[in-house]
């Protein structure tokens, strides 16, 4: 999965300046951001590795970049329902070549965080995201395994242990949430056991593994009032040193929870003409948490409703996939999800239907990087 | 061709419009000099307005840049005095409180390449979600060349602006060599940028806390931490802060300083208006006499059907049409001056309140167009009144000059009694003793044109009394010259009364600066007692003090007499920064008080309350018996103000406390100054070589300086701060002397005629020309003496009132004697050179060509 690399890559470019976010984008293609990576003294994904959890969870020194991924539908007892996102990013500025800078000095730093985090109000059709950024030191940012904690700021991932049950916090200006999180199967190694190759070079891949289908309780804190939540969540999280490759130009990635207890991750990187890029995939999970891939070959997805968003891009909010057996309508719960923080971006709240029947068999959540 | 009744009547209007400006054209080449003189007069107090104004802004661009530079848009800081704060802080602001809009600042001075730079620390990524922007600094990251980013989180790297870079002969990727007050350190130089603003990054390092923290040697320690920062999260951040830290509202005390500067600038601006008004004055009296000078034109155009509107828009045009000239030469003389000028205003804030890193030249348009508008506005408004005389005046009546003249003998009391009222009118404005600075200048102003009002009727009482008095000394030529200047009090009296109040100005200023500096020395010469002072540089000695054995040393040491500690450091309070002052030395002995309690001495010296510098007093209306809070090792501790002392240091206030008292509440510091005093049969220089070679055998970590040698480097610090009012001094002089040589001149060559007359009755040209000398040397002479009272009214407001609203110093009155005689010697020389030309012509003037139309 490149999706979050592209995020990570302009990070660094824009940590230091305040807005003008537009003038950045139209002067930076995803792709020249990518050539100019440089991946030089980072370690690289180039071969297969042995995943273990829980340390896995934490952090992956030597590699350029990271992220902890949380998406997931929730709603009150009385029905009222919520999407949200909430993702932990960090990148490092230099490869991690000695430590003595920092056995010196306590800010001494190579690592940059951002975090992102939103809220789909789905009944009114509100969107809220807020975005946060930091570097590591002293102790501002991290990842860490005992006892396990994620954190920027004041927004934080833990547990009283090194797994779950895990505790989100995230506090922003105009909403808070505080869930519980218990896995409620094991992680599933995406790509190929774990290795996800994004261009055929060698190394240029990550390690991604996702959990598909964690519990979530808790809290959301909007407009003054407390609402009691539950419902499912997913997490997807990966750590490379890669590049888009010259010919991509941006994705669709789609998490989705059926009611059966199946999950489907499917990404499909764009070209430059808008149309699927050969290195697209996926991975079906089974309600017992055995996987199988999804070629693009397998794969049939149709365009079928827009949304324009203020920029002038154009999001894709309507889709029929179809692959094996299945035949869905993949909807938008509300058109207007777009990520408004400094590099924009659609991620928001679906609900799977079944062609035939018209009937909402699952929820899930689509991002769209144009 | 058949001509209609109109088309004649359009005819005659064109010609006779036409011939109106030919004529004013004619005289006005005719008597270049005076044109000349004119246009200078305005051209010099235009200049002087521009220039000025020019300084001014640029100098409070630059504070203003600083300010925000250093400080930002933000709303609170955290600060801990003098000694910082301990960097975890932040840490724990960010992840328990949760504040995002915070953003840590670490900054010092440092040297390279021999060019004294201040190395500013931040966290980039801070400065993000403070989503504040620094003037100058790079807010898009494209403009970099090399990698911005790298210094992040580094060390030892830096960035800089590009032509810093270049005039330090560096460039991207080069590692230099950077020292500090303690030693020296290698950085590398990752990235330069191009500035926006020049101006407020020409001198700045910028580098990340971490490179910071490591290139000043101040580990774990941040300046401050800047805030923006909501009413609930100041509660929040209230009741957890450290009791010694504190957490302080920005905007105040970048007010306090603001309002500080801003008075600087009001000071200067006022004296180029007061040249302004003298030129003003010039003007009246110039085209007042021009007027007169053509009254037989203007009164046969009038007889010839001319209109009185074209008479009157014939005057105003032709001196619009001066002033259009005289303004725009004096925009480009005032640019010009105004370059030369921000370099000594910038000095002065820099003196005064802190260094600026900055002298670009800013040009505001709108002050070019305010000199230009000015100057015209200048030269319309004072000929609208002789071109309304002008106009108004029948033919016949144009031409009898005597008339007017008397007719103004008579009205002298109409004169007076304005005058007077608006005197009364500008003390009364001045009594309320914590009034404005605003309502001081205006006061100052009424005075003023009081006075000048005054003028005309004071001449003229002084010249009858001259004339009593000399009558039988001075023979029949100092009579008639007596009797001239009071018969034409209307043309005398405005000459007068320009030179009187450029002179005035000369005076006051003079006077003021002369009191002050007289002030100074006395102040210093209490304040900074003792002979040698040495203190603590170095972050060991700072922290450890002085070692036994050294101070033992330095008392068995041959000529030393005795030496006691000191202490000054910054410490915050309720009202910002202060300056603290420490020792063990009685107060009686140390002091130079304004004011103390009945007590005072006593209780300061028991360590009972403290003294407060007379600015803080002032501007903080602190009154004795009050208490003010100060952040001590044990947080905000208040402290009764026992006394009130004077002190010119510096624009933040200064407090003083016993040693005993001290020890109290700051337990941890160690004394960090220590004052020696020679015995007088000793030499100085011996007895600091001596203790040198002590010092030597004790590292680097001290410092040795002669206070005698500080008394001198003050006193040199206080004359630069003063010399842009020398040079602005010099100007008003220069617009007074104009002033008085173009309206002496004209006055003079109006009166050839009457010189013809006396030719033809038998005096020599010499006898004429001495008349004519000696009667501008009687009206140099009155306005010499009727300049002084002015001037030192003048100086009475500047010192009493101006300063003491703006800087909140109070000082003594120093008569510098050279300053009265400089300005009564001015006014006579002045006057005489006025003389000179029409003397000249006078004598060489052929009656009968003159007498030709009697």
């Amino acid at each position: 999965m490149n999706k979050r690399f592209f995020l990570i890559s302009l990070l660094l470019l824009v940590a230091c300046s305040n807005g003008e976010e537009e003038k950045i984008t139209q002067r930076l293609s995803a792709a020249d951001v990518l050539a100019s990576g440089n991946v030089e003294g980072f370690l690289r994904a180039s071969e297969a590795r042995r995943f273990e959890f829980p340390q896995d969870h934490a952090a992956h020194p030597g590699f350029r970049n990271e992220w902890w991924y949380f998406t997931g539908n929730v709603e009150t007892p009385a029905g009222r329902r919520f999407g949200y996102q909430v993702t932990f990013f960090s990148s490092a500025i230099r490869p991690e070549a000695d430590n003595s800078c920092l056995e010196n000095n306590a800010w001494c730093t190579n690592t940059i965080w951002m975090g992102h985090a939103a809220i789909s109000d789905i009944s009114t059709e509100k969107h809220m995201a807020a975005e946060i950024f930091s570097r590591q030191e002293p102790g501002l940012a991290g990842a860490r395994l005992d006892p396990f904690r994620v954190w920027i700021n004041d927004w934080q991932l833990f547990s009283t242990g090194n797994d779950f049950p895990w505790e989100l916090e995230v506090i922003t200006d105009e909403f808070a949430l505080s869930l519980s999180l218990a896995a409620e199967k094991s992680p599933v190694l995406q790509g190929s056991n774990g290795l996800s190759q994004k261009t055929p070079e060698a190394g240029n891949a990550s390690y991604y593994y996702s959990i598909t289908r964690i519990e979530t309780r808790g809290q959301i804190y909007l407009d003054g009032q407390r609402h009691e939540v539950s419902g499912t969540s997913w997490l997807d999280r990966e750590w490379s040193t890669s590049a888009l490759g010259e010919d991509q130009t941006g994705w669709d990635w789609f998490s989705l929870q059926l009611d059966d207890g199946k999950e489907v991750m499917y990404y499909q990187l764009r070209d430059t003409n808008g149309n699927a890029h050969p290195s697209s995939g996926g991975n079906l999970t089974s309600l017992m948490g055995t996987q199988s891939a999804i070629t693009p070959q397998q794969m049939r997805l149709e365009e079928q409703a827009f949304w324009q968003a203020p920029d002038g891009k154009q999001y894709t909010t309507g889709w029929h996939m179809v692959f094996q057996e299945n035949d869905w309508l993949i909807q938008a719960v509300f058109e207007d999800q777009l990520m408004d923080v400094t590099f924009q971006y659609w991620e928001g709240a679906v609900e799977i239907l079944d062609t035939s029947s018209g009937t909402v068999v699952g929820r899930g959540y689509l991002e769209m990087v144009r | 061709m058949v001509i209609l009744p109109g088309d004649l009547y359009e005819c005659k209007v064109i010609t006779g419009t036409a011939l109106l400006w030919r004529s004013a054209m004619r005289y006005a080449l005719q008597r270049r000099w005076q044109t000349v003189l004119n246009i200078l007069g305005i051209t010099v107090g235009v200049m002087m307005v521009v220039a000025v104004d020019l300084a001014n802004n640029s100098a409070r661009e630059a504070f203003d840049k600083s300010l925000e530079l250093l400080s930002g848009q933000i709303t609170h800081q955290i600060s801990g005095g003098s000694n910082g704060l301990p960097d975890a802080l932040f840490s724990r602001v960010k992840t328990e409180l949760g504040l995002q809009k915070a953003a840590p600042s670490l900054r010092g001075q440092v040297r390279v390449n021999g060019q004294e730079l201040t190395l500013l620390g931040i966290d980039v990524i801070s400065e993000a979600a403070m989503q504040r922007s620094r003037p100058g600094l790079p807010d898009q990251v494209f403009a970099v060349t090399g990698n911005f980013i790298a210094a992040v989180g580094s060390d030892s790297s830096v960035v800089m602006e590009e032509s810093l870079a270049q005039s330090l002969g560096l460039s991207q990727g080069d590692t230099f060599s950077l020292r500090t007050m303690n030693g020296s350190h290698d950085a590398e130089l990752v990235a330069v940028f191009q500035s926006q603003d020049e101006a407020a990054t020409g001198n700045l390092i910028l580098a990340d806390i971490a490179a910071a923290q490591t290139l000043l040697d101040r580990p774990d320690r941040l300046d401050s931490i800047d805030l923006t920062l909501d009413d609930t999260a100041v509660a929040q951040l209230r009741s957890w802060l450290p009791a010694n830290l504190m957490l302080v509202e920005v905007q105040g005390r970048n007010d306090n300083l603001q309002q500080m500067s801003e008075a600087f600038h009001i000071n200067l601006l006022a004296m180029s208006l007061l040249s302004l008004l003298v030129a003003g004055l010039l003007i009246y009296n110039t085209v007042t006499l021009s007027i007169i000078q053509r009254q037989q034109t203007l009164g046969i155009f009038r007889a010839q059907g001319v209109t009185r509107q074209q008479v009157f828009t014939l005057v105003i045009l032709e001196n619009a049409a001066l002033g259009f000239i005289a303004s725009v030469l004096g925009v480009v003389a005032g640019f010009l001056l105004g370059r030369f000028l921000v370099t000594m205003v910038t000095a002065t804030v820099d003196n005064l309140y802190f260094e600026l890193p900055v002298t670009t030249f800013f040009v505001d348009p709108r002050v070019l167009v305010k000199g230009l508008g000015l100057g015209m506005l200048l030269s319309i408004a004072s000929s609208l009144l002789p071109a309304m005389r002008a106009a108004l005046s029948r033919p016949v009546t144009l031409q009898h000059q005597a008339a007017v003249n008397s007719e103004w003998q008579k009205r002298l009391h109409l004169l007076a009694v304005p005058g007077i009222l608006l005197l009364i009118g500008g003390r009364v404005m001045l009594m309320p003793e914590y009034g404005s600075l605003v309502t001081g200048f205006v006061a100052l102003t009424l005075m003023v044109f009081g006075f000048c009002l005054l003028v005309p009727g004071l001449l003229y009482l002084l010249l009858q009394l001259l004339l009593m008095i000399s009558q039988r000394w001075i023979g029949l030529s100092g009579v008639m010259a007596l009797r001239n200047a009071s018969s034409a009090i209307n043309r005398t009296g405005l000459a007068v009364a320009a030179l009187c109040v450029a002179v005035s100005v000369t005076v006051g200023v003079g006077v003021m600066v002369g009191s002050f500096r007289g002030t100074v020395i006395v102040w210093l010469e209490q304040s900074l007692p003792g002979d040698l002072q040495l203190t603590a540089t170095s972050a060991d000695t700072l922290q450890e003090g002085f070692p036994v054995e050294l101070l033992d040393e330095l008392a068995r040491t041959d000529g030393v007499e005795g030496l006691y500690f000191s202490v000054l450091q910054d410490v915050e309070s309720e009202f910002g920064p202060l300056r603290l002052g420490v020792n063990a030395i009685p107060a009686l002995e140390k002091f130079y008080l304004k004011e103390a309690t009945d007590t005072g001495l006593s209780d300061f010296d028991t360590g009972q309350g403290i003294f407060i510098s007379e600015p803080l007093a002032y501007l903080e209306k602190i009154e004795l018996e009050d208490s003010i809070n100060l952040l001590t090792e044990n947080g905000l501790r208040p402290f009764t103000v026992k006394g009130i002392f004077f002190d010119y240091t510096s624009g933040i206030g200064m407090v003083q406390m016993h040693d005993s008292l001290y020890e109290r509440y700051w337990a941890s510091q160690a004394p960090t100054r220590l004052t020696l005093e020679i015995k007088r049969s000793n030499d100085e220089e011996s007895v600091q070589t001596a203790v040198r070679e002590i010092l030597s055998t004790y590292g680097s970590g001290f410092s040795l300086v002669s206070n005698r040698q500080l008394r001198e480097i003050t006193l040199q610090i206080f004359d630069r701060t003063f010399a842009i009012t020398n040079v602005l001094r010099f100007l008003a002089i220069l617009v007074a002397f104009i002033g008085v040589v173009s309206t002496l001149m004209a006055l003079q060559l109006e009166r050839l005629r009457e010189f013809a007359i006396l030719r033809a009755t038998g005096m020599t040209p010499w006898q004429v020309s001495a008349l004519i000398l000696k009667q501008t040397a009687v009206l140099g002479f009155c306005a010499g003496v009727l300049a002084l009272p002015l001037g030192l009214m003048m100086s009475e407001v500047l010192i009493d009132v101006i300063n003491r609203r703006s800087f909140g110093w109070s000082m003594q009155h120093f008569l510098p004697e050279s300053v009265l005689i400089e300005g009564f010697l001015l006014a006579l020389v002045a006057a005489l050179l006025g003389g000179v030309y029409p003397a000249w012509r006078a004598a060489k003037i052929l009656p009968a060509m003159a007498l030709r139309e009697e």
